[in-house]
């Protein structure tokens, strides 16, 4: 798609989301530089407005959402201490996690959460990489922290945590994000330990979100901590 | 917005928050010193300024929650879904209010283009994973209906929009349906209605405008 006039032939199936996946992306890279063709856009959504069927809704719909309205509150003012750590970090891991200020709380191996030893000991050589990216994710307040390392292909694993354990029928999802748009990287469990997962180029953070036990497949309600990520 | 809602923080209280105890209707903590008069007055302002808000997006709720419910019932034909897409709509609303341009469009267009969006990512999610199983399974017997039985229903839409689309010739009817409400690309949309690429993405462009400049018409004609 080259010529300008190749892209407003797509201007209306782009309105109707009828593009596929390269051809929005290059529109949508358009569309911040063009103001005529922008403007165009915003005219056949007006248009297609219209065409939406109006429906009654349940009032039970909207406590859904009024419920996700409200941000839960902070417990606690002040940072909470991670309580968990995988004893079997190398000592070169742990001394990677103490160069970065982490502390290490709690050394008492958690290997059956932590996957096996085979986990364990991609975590410590990831953490040990001089190439691997290491990056905490927070809640709004801080006050959750989630400890993670990424190497430049994208393996990841998630180190150590004070996320609250969760009851039964729930479970922690993380979420690549690319861009704005949030994909699965894999549930976390209840209780986390070292996990590995793996996000894909173009990832520009990661989130932590609270799902039915099963995950989902879009988040549900606002990540319960964080961070941004640049891929090398 | 009601008019209490900007009060001096005296007789109107809707919540004193407690030290240590729940806060507030939208949380968050206020912190923990809390003088008696600037602390009161500060937290009902928040409180209320929180108030507004939710009362801002209920009316928003109220004015097009039916629209956008509808249009993600009538793409993803699953009723669930759909209220998870209404949910997921106006929560976005709710957290990233500034992302609507009022310049740009409606607040409903905006709206309805999140829902759409929404319903069609869902969709081709799931076709997606159907026809990875497909290639998987050891029977080769399809579950889906083929995309080519998605037929174009009789659309009942009122007022101005109708009419609108009776200025569009069938062809162009036909393609902007088929496009908008089926979740298929224009080049899928060829294939299922055997015509050239370029034929689809031409009829669904023009279509649109021959509609906007069908709807211009009239309102002028109101005027």
């Amino acid at each position: 798609m080259n010529t300008h006039e190749e892209i407003r032939e797509l201007l209306g199936a782009y309105a109707l989301d009828a593009v596929d996946a390269d051809e929005r992306r290059a529109l949508e890279h358009h569309l911040t530089t063009c103001d005529a063709c922008t403007r165009e856009v915003s005219e056949h959504c007006e248009v297609v407005a219209g065409l939406a069927p109006d429906v009654d809704v349940a009032p039970s719909l909207w406590e859904g959402i009024e419920r996700s309205m409200s941000p839960r509150p902070e417990e606690e003012a002040s940072r909470r201490p991670r309580r968990r750590v995988a004893a079997a970090l190398s000592a070169a891991a742990v001394a990677a996690l103490a160069f970065l200020g982490w502390k290490v709380m709690d050394l008492d191996a958690r290997l059956d959460r932590a996957g096996g030893e085979g986990v364990v000991a991609a975590a410590n050589a990831a953490l040990t990489n001089p190439e691997a990216d290491r990056l905490v994710l927070r809640s709004p307040k801080s006050t959750l922290a989630v400890d993670v390392v990424i190497l430049p292909d994208g393996t990841g694993y998630l180190v150590q945590d004070n996320l609250d354990p969760l009851p039964e029928g729930r479970t922690y999802q993380l979420w690549a994000m690319l861009g704005e748009q949030p994909i699965s990287a894999g549930t976390l469990g209840r209780d986390p330990g070292i996990i590995p997962f793996r996000v894909g180029s173009g990832t520009t953070g990661l989130a932590v979100s609270v799902e039915r036990a099963g995950g989902a497949t879009a988040p549900t309600s606002d990540p319960v901590a964080f961070g941004t990520v640049t891929l090398r | 917005m009601t008019g209490d809602q900007a009060s001096t923080g005296s007789a109107h209280l809707r919540v004193v928050p407690r030290r240590g105890g729940p806060v507030g209707p939208t949380g968050p903590g206020y912190g923990p010193r809390v003088t008696a008069d600037h602390g009161a007055t500060d937290a009902t302002l928040v409180a209320s300024l929180a108030r507004t808000r939710q009362d801002a997006l209920a009316e928003a709720y109220r004015r097009h929650a039916g629209a956008v419910l509808g249009l993600a019932r009538r793409v993803l034909r699953a009723p669930p879904l759909a209220e998870e897409v209404l949910q997921e709509v106006f929560l976005h609303l709710w957290r990233y209010p500034e992302r609507f341009d009022p310049g740009r469009g409606t607040l409903r267009a905006y709206l309805l283009t999140l829902a759409h969006a929404r319903s069609v990512d869902l969709i081709r999610t799931e076709r997606a994973r159907r026809a990875r199983e497909e290639r998987d399974a050891v029977r080769r017997t399809p579950q889906e209906e083929p995309l080519d039985e998605r037929v174009v229903e009789e659309l009942s839409v009122g007022g101005e929009v109708e009419v609108a689309m009776k200025t569009l010739s069938e062809d162009e009817r036909q393609a902007i349906e088929l496009a908008y409400f089926s979740g298929q690309t224009y080049r899928e949309v060829a294939r299922t209605l055997g015509e050239p690429e370029g034929t689809i993405k031409s009829r669904i462009r023009t279509g649109l405008r021959r509609m906007r400049g069908a709807l211009a018409e009239s309102r002028i004609g109101e005027s």
